[in-house]
């Protein structure tokens, strides 16, 4: 494989040694070039450089976690993004990551694992508001009147399916899982009033 | 990796100095301070705690990604363990959730805000269910455990009938964090909140680690036995 067909890697780590152990290993393998290493995301906004594949320590993340970790980075959504893992790490953090590289593994293994997880990076439709949207707010209203999830599909025309996906992405956006959780955010911010709930 | 955990020969008081966190740990261990220079292994046997469960709690309590031994679980006390976790729910009911639901009511009281009793129904609702919790676990499981320490076994139930049902506590104090960082009308005081919050945060992690304990370790040795 010639050099100009090498994955350009960035590193964003801030331990210097795992970042130049990492790089060290991952070009132990033709298929990998690591042609930014950063300590943090600044430095890596800063240079504004083009990667095929980013490896990111999670904990940096963890700082920004409102925002979906693709948004942290350009809107190319070709681009693969890894976590590097050396310690627990919840997994509605990993979830939004491409895949996850262990620092425990030797060179040949992370390096094969970094070229799987890019074949397999599935392209999932990334324009996600932070925001809810209008629709997922009505569903919320009728969540906290406490509907089933049946009543709310029959109310809004819906399939449960759809009133699931719906659920899960407001527990996101919001990140309150129970009922009585939203239902005290649909109050507070206005979107149902306290008579309307028995 | 095994270089950087706690040990026998370490000194209880540095344990402490290293995360105090664990001071929440040591009552559930019938342990209180005026530590002196004494390491663990000296205040454990003095106390008849095994030292095998004391580092385990520790370490599990101060090392994200600490996971025990093969050898360290096999020396783990089922029945000391069982009383661990007893001790712990009692502290739970009898201070740790007193203790947050007085700083929301704190919170509350403070501003006559209108949803404010919302929010106390929203605690009272979660007291109800972490009554309910721990009281499945004591009053069926927790004996279960015991009759097969006993020796006897069991037809009807299973400790995977547990694992399976064991829920979340720490859902709702999630759900409690979010609501005061996020979306509590700004009129509140800004040191109630942080007090409210830090209280949270605090109770939230001792209930993640003890359901550490139960489902990764608790669960683990049971099945052990039942084989």
């Amino acid at each position: 494989m010639s050099p100009a067909h090498k994955n350009k890697i960035a590193i964003i780590e801030p331990s210097p040694v795992i970042r130049q152990g990492m790089k060290t290993l991952l070009e132990e393998s033709s298929a990998f070039v690591v042609t930014g290493i950063y300590n943090d995301l600044q430095s890596f906004q800063k240079e504004n450089k083009s990667f095929d594949i980013i490896l990111i320590n999670p904990a940096i993340i963890n700082f920004h976690k409102q925002f979906a970790v693709r948004d942290l980075f350009s809107d190319d959504s070709e681009i693969v993004i890894a976590a590097i893992l050396y310690g627990y790490v919840d997994r509605e953090t990993l979830a939004g990551f491409d895949g996850v590289l262990n620092i425990y593994d030797d060179g040949i293994k992370m390096g094969k694992k970094l070229q799987h997880i890019a074949r397999t990076i599935v392209k999932q439709d990334r324009n996600d508001n932070i925001d809810l949207s209008d629709r997922e707010k009505e569903i919320l209203v009728s969540v906290a009147k406490g509907l089933t999830n049946k009543e709310i599909a029959d109310k809004h025309f819906i399939s449960i399916h759809t009133v699931i996906s719906h659920r899960k992405n407001i527990a996101r956006k919001t990140g309150i899982k129970t009922v009585s959780g939203l239902t005290i955010y649909a109050v507070f911010n206005n979107l149902v009033s306290q008579d309307d709930l028995q | 990796m095994n270089h950087r955990l706690f040990s026998e020969k370490m000194k209880v008081a540095d344990l402490v100095l290293a995360n105090y966190r664990l001071l929440f740990v040591f009552p559930c261990f019938g342990l209180g301070l005026e530590l002196g220079e004494s390491t663990v292994k000296q205040i454990c046997e003095k106390r008849g705690i095994s030292t095998t469960l004391f580092l385990l709690v520790c370490n599990l309590y101060t090392f994200d990604d600490y996971c025990p031994d093969t050898k360290t679980f096999s020396q783990i006390p089922l029945a000391d363990l069982m009383n661990y976790l007893k001790n712990a729910h009692k502290d739970y009911l009898n201070n740790r959730m007193p203790s947050v639901i007085a700083r929301i009511l704190d919170l509350v009281d403070c501003s006559h805000i209108k949803h404010g009793e919302m929010l106390m129904r929203f605690c009272e609702k979660y007291k109800q269910e972490v009554i309910a919790h721990f009281a499945y676990e004591e009053e069926v499981v927790f004996p279960y455990i015991q009759s097969l320490l006993e020796g006897e076994k069991s037809n009807t139930y299973k400790i995977k009938e547990y694992e399976s049902n064991h829920s979340n506590i720490d859902v709702a104090l999630n759900d409690l964090k979010n609501i005061i960082i996020k979306y509590l009308p700004s009129e509140y005081t800004m040191e109630k909140c942080r007090d409210a919050l830090i209280d949270l945060f605090l109770f939230e992690f001792d209930l993640s680690k003890h359901a550490i304990l139960e489902d990764q370790i608790l669960i683990a040795l049971v099945e052990q036995i039942e084989k």
